[in-house]
Parts: structure tokens; sequence; C-alpha cells
């Protein structure tokens, strides 16, 4: 075999990349073997795991956000409890909905946000999430 | 075990179509027939979903499942009529090779970075759970309101895409009774092996031999285990290949059409061009990107397949062709017509005054072709694929493969064309997230047009 000849430099070329990429693929799975013992995976979805009982039948829900959906992590929050809890549509920023889930910056903007809105919160997560609903006492008038 | 299940289902109805259609082929590569069943199957599958759901208008699982078995007794009954008595009941041994199997199990191994980032990712990447996972439990919780993933409030979803990955990981779901994270895992797993094994068989279809002036031979199957282990090892390839994205399902029938087009056209061979036409048709209802290049295809094939010098049995081909294209297409005409609702991100450019389409775009587009592909992600492979085209002395162009450098062309200048007309997003951030997965998609096409040419010019 003439290893000056293009097809043999071609076949060496093709072998050192599959080389160099295993390398870099074991490398690269190490590294995050070794950053997910220090930061266990934790999916942003979770946060709203429970309240897809309550949404049953409810085809909207407000999702009111602080948070500025151009940084990744306040927008996979948002998309992330959508993916939950699916089929139920959560609406951004829309307060005109009956029930309404806040994930704000701090629980006072939340707070404030209710009582402009009147409406009443109902739970609140121990990650701070908070579902409120306007008209709640609806049921009960005269 | 549910999902399991339902693919192994779904692998039978792939093998007896194709065993039923190719009985009489008896030079059959049995690998190629495998991979080209198996995402067969998974696509009749999602199909009979979605036929479900234009029914009963919401996830029936006694219908999908007595779907299934009504299709799979017909074929059954098909395969026995066509296939020569002495065959095997569902699998023909003929073809294995010890060799082959070997082969297999190193791709196998090299498949362990992308078995590892999946796991380590349960949720697949962003648009994972933010554009087709969660159409997929739209449609499988939904019950009578899955329409709701429709609805244009949810436009960050791209509710106007197509179905077909959705509705296969509902059908993986159907044995279960919650939609786990593990359905889509798999199916994203399964279409990243299919689509390797695809390669891998398309390659070794030839008996011939790369040689070096006769002193060192590399037999072609060797070729394609070397192709197949540059895309599979490539770490860009196992990161998406492990997101759930639609991209790998429309990467593997994007390569299943050009295989069976071109087996059609070098073997004349009318049951190809029929499964040529189904996988463009599942090709149409996996994305925007799939439909263009499936409508760009189906143009293309005409010429491909219409020969002058024997025109009666190509006007059968074409026939063929065109049949499995109504069978494969009809769902996504259905789902344009029925049920998907404008796109809400578009913005015609040359019309607009707000966003007009400018000289900056198109500049900012060109430029962002190249260095794209001369990005570090890519481990070169771009280059080695030319060089690649450059050694096979113009093989690379012969007529019955010339389909593929054609469609590369055309397809990337209407994406080229659609990135300036369409000014809804800001033109860097978008050809930065979107380019590379166009590029991925049809990475397996370029490996298999250079390594097949190649291996052609021995």
């Amino acid at each position: 075999m003439n290893l000056m000849k293009p097809k043999s430099i071609f076949i060496l070329a093709l072998l050192l990349m599959i080389t160099v990429n295993l390398a870099e693929s074991f490398v690269d799975i190490l590294d995050l073997y070794s950053k997910r013992r220090n930061n266990p995976f934790f999916f942003s979805g979770y946060l709203f795991t429970g309240l897809e009982k309550t949404f049953k039948n409810i085809k909207y829900v407000g999702y009111y956000t602080d948070k500025s959906l151009e940084e990744s992590p306040a927008a996979a929050n948002f998309a992330q409890a959508q993916y939950i809890l699916a089929p139920t549509i959560l609406d951004l920023n829309a307060t005109n909905h009956e029930f309404i889930l806040f994930d704000c910056s701090r629980q006072e903007i939340a707070q404030q946000k209710i009582e402009e809105i009147k409406a009443v919160a109902l739970k609140k997560n121990k990650f701070g999430i908070i579902l409120a609903r306007k008209n709640a006492f609806k049921d009960f008038a005269p | 075990m549910s999902y399991l299940c339902s693919f192994a289902i779904s692998y039978c109805l792939g093998h007896l179509l194709v065993t039923s259609l190719l009985a009489k082929d008896k030079k059959l590569n049995v690998y190629l027939l495998f991979f080209l069943a198996a995402g067969l199957g998974l696509g009749l599958s999602g199909y009979i979903l979605f036929y479900s759901f234009l029914v009963f208008d919401q996830l029936n699982k006694t219908a999908v499942i007595l779907g299934h078995l009504l299709l799979l007794f017909g074929l059954l009954m098909l395969s026995s009529r066509t296939k020569p008595k002495h065959e095997k009941f569902l699998w023909e041994f003929r073809g294995l090779n010890l060799e082959t199997n070997l082969f297999l199990l190193v791709i196998g191994i090299a498949f362990i970075p992308i078995i590892c980032q999946a796991w380590l990712y349960p949720f697949g990447g962003w648009d994972a759970w933010s554009v087709w996972n969660l159409k997929a439990r739209f449609l499988f919780l939904g019950e009578g309101n899955w329409k709701n993933l429709l609805d244009p409030i949810l436009w960050r979803s791209s509710p106007h895409y197509p179905l077909l990955l959705p509705l296969i990981n509902v059908w993986g779901w159907t044995f279960s009774s919650s939609p786990g994270s593990t359905g889509p895992l798999l199916t994203s797993l399964v279409f990243s092996a299919l689509t390797a094994g695809l390669i891998f068989s398309g390659l070794i279809k030839s008996s011939k031999s790369l040689s070096f002036q006769n002193a060192f031979k590399i037999p072609p199957k060797i070729l394609a285990l070397l192709a197949t282990l540059l895309m599979v090892t490539l770490p860009f390839f196992t990161k998406l290949a492990s997101s759930q994205y639609c991209d790998i399902v429309l990467a593997y029938y994007l390569l299943g059409s050009f295989i069976c087009l071109t087996q059609a056209r070098t073997r004349s061979s009318k049951s190809f061009a029929l499964l040529a036409g189904l996988f463009l048709g599942f090709l149409s209802f996996t994305k925007p990107e799939g439909a263009s290049a499936a409508l760009l295809i189906f143009f293309l094939s005409l010429p491909y397949l219409f020969r002058r010098d024997q025109t009666l049995k190509n006007q059968n081909l074409l026939a063929f062709f065109f049949l499995g294209l109504v069978i494969g297409g009809l769902p996504t005409i259905l789902f344009e017509l029925l049920y998907a609702p404008p796109n809400q991100t578009f913005i015609n450019g040359l019309s607009s005054t707000i966003k007009p389409s400018s000289l900056f775009r198109m500049k900012m587009i060109l430029s962002f072709f190249l260095v794209e592909f001369k990005s570090g992600k890519w481990n070169g492979i771009w280059f080695l694929c030319l060089s690649g085209l450059i050694l096979s002395k113009g093989k690379c162009l012969r007529p019955t493969i010339r389909v593929i450098p054609v469609f590369l062309f055309c397809y990337f200048l209407m994406i080229g064309v659609y990135y300036y007309i369409n000014t809804y997003f800001e033109i860097g951030w978008w050809l930065q997230v979107s380019l590379n997965r166009i590029l991925f998609a049809i990475l397996p096409c370029v490996v298999f047009w250079v390594f097949d040419s190649i291996e052609e010019d021995q």
C-alpha cells in the first residue's frame, strides 16, 4: 500500500477522525458524569407537578412571571411547565383566566399582582410557585 | 417493556410489507431489508394513529391496537401469497453472515456515547419538551381536547408542524397508562440506530472492493463500517441524535427515500419505487423542512425514474412511485387541510415595509453557511466529505446517484431563499439555532453519497 496515494491519505484521515471523535465523545461523557455527580439532573417542570389534577378539563391557565423570557432559565421554566401541564394551555402573562400561576423573582411581586387583579392565592409550593384564582368565591355568591 | 411491544409490532408491520413487496428479489440485502422495515413499520404505526385521531377525534387505544392487528393480518395474508412456500415465516436467515454481524456489533459499541448522553438528558433538548414531546403529551392526555396543541397561543411550539414523531411517541405509550420520558428517549435512539444501520446496509450492497493498486484491498463492508463510524462517533451527532428532536427522524426518512430511489432505478424495481414513494410521504410528515425536501425529491424523481430507453417499464416504475407517494403523503395533505394553523412565525420580507429583506441579510446568510461548514463542532467532516468527492473522480455525479447532489444543491438554495424571505426572526440568531440542525439532517445522505461514490470508483 502506497501511503502517499491520495486514497490512502483519505483512509488515514478517516481513521484519525474517527479516533478523535471517539476520544472527544468519551471525554464529553465523563465530563457530564462528573458534573451530574455534583449537580444532579433537575427538570424545572417538576416545580409544577400535581397541578395537572387541579387543571383537569381547564383549557387555559394564566402564567404570570416578572422574569425575562429572553433568558434561558425563565424560558425553560415556562416551557417545562407547559410540558408538565399539557393538555392545559399556559397563556403567558395573561391574567384574565380563572386560574393563574405566578412564577416571580420575589413573593411580594406575585402578591402585589394577585391583589391588583383581585384574585386569591390558593396554594404555594416549596419552590415558590403560587396558584391564584379569580372569582374564587363566585360559587358561594347569593 | 410496553415500548418494546409497540416497536416490535411496528417492526412486524414493516417487515411483512417489505418482504411481501420484495419477495421475488433473490439478491435482497437482508440488512437493508431490516433497517428499511423498522422505519417503515414505525411510520405505518404513526399513520394508523393519525387516522384513529381523524375518525374518533381522540386517542382510542382499542382502535389503534385493532388497526395494527388488522393491518398485520392483512399483510400476513399478502406475505403468504407472495412468498415462496419454503421461506421462513417471519424472518429469512439467508444473507445473514457473521462478519457483517460483527461489524454491526462494532457500530453498536460506537453507539455507547449516544446512549450515555440520552440517559444523562432523559427529557432531551429544548425542542423535545417544548415542541415534539409536548405535542405527544397533548395527543396522549388531551382526550377530546387534543386539538389544543394547534392553539395559536402555543406559537412557541410551532403548532403548524406535522405530527409524525409525536404520533410515533404516542404509539410507544399506547400500552402504558402514563406518558413517561423513556418512550421518546427510546424513539430517538431507535431512529439514530436505524439511520446508522441504513447507511451501513445501503453501502454494503455492492460486492466490489476498494483497492490500492491491487496491493491492498479494503472490502466495501469495511468502507461501509468506517463511513457509519465517522457519522456515529461525531460528538455533535451524538448530541443531536440523543436530543429527542425530529431531525433524526427526518434524516432517516430522507436517507431511506434516496436509498429506495437508487435501488428502484438500478434494479428497475417497482417495489423499491413504491417504497421510495412511501418514504417520501413519511418524510413530508416529519417537519416543514421534510415536506419541502419531499416535494423537491418528487420533482427530481420524475426525470430520474423515467428513462427513454425502457419507456414502458419505467412508466410502471413511476406509477408505483406515485402510488407510494399518494399513500404516504395523504396524512400530510389531510393535516394541512384539516388541522394545521397558519405559520405565525412568517413575515414576507419581500413585501413587508417594517421588516424587509435586506442585502445585509443575504450577506449574513451566505457567510454563515461558510462559517457553519468550518465550525469546530463538525470536526472537519464536511472537508473530509469534499475530499472524498474529489477522489471519486467524477463518479459522484454518475447518473444513478446524481439525484442526491442535484437535490442537495436545490435544497440549499431553497433553504437560503427561505432564510432571506422570512424576516420574522433576527437572522443571526435564527441561523445559529437552525442551520446546524438542517446540516445534521442531511449528513447521513451526504456520507452515503460520498462513500457510495468512492466505492463505485473502484
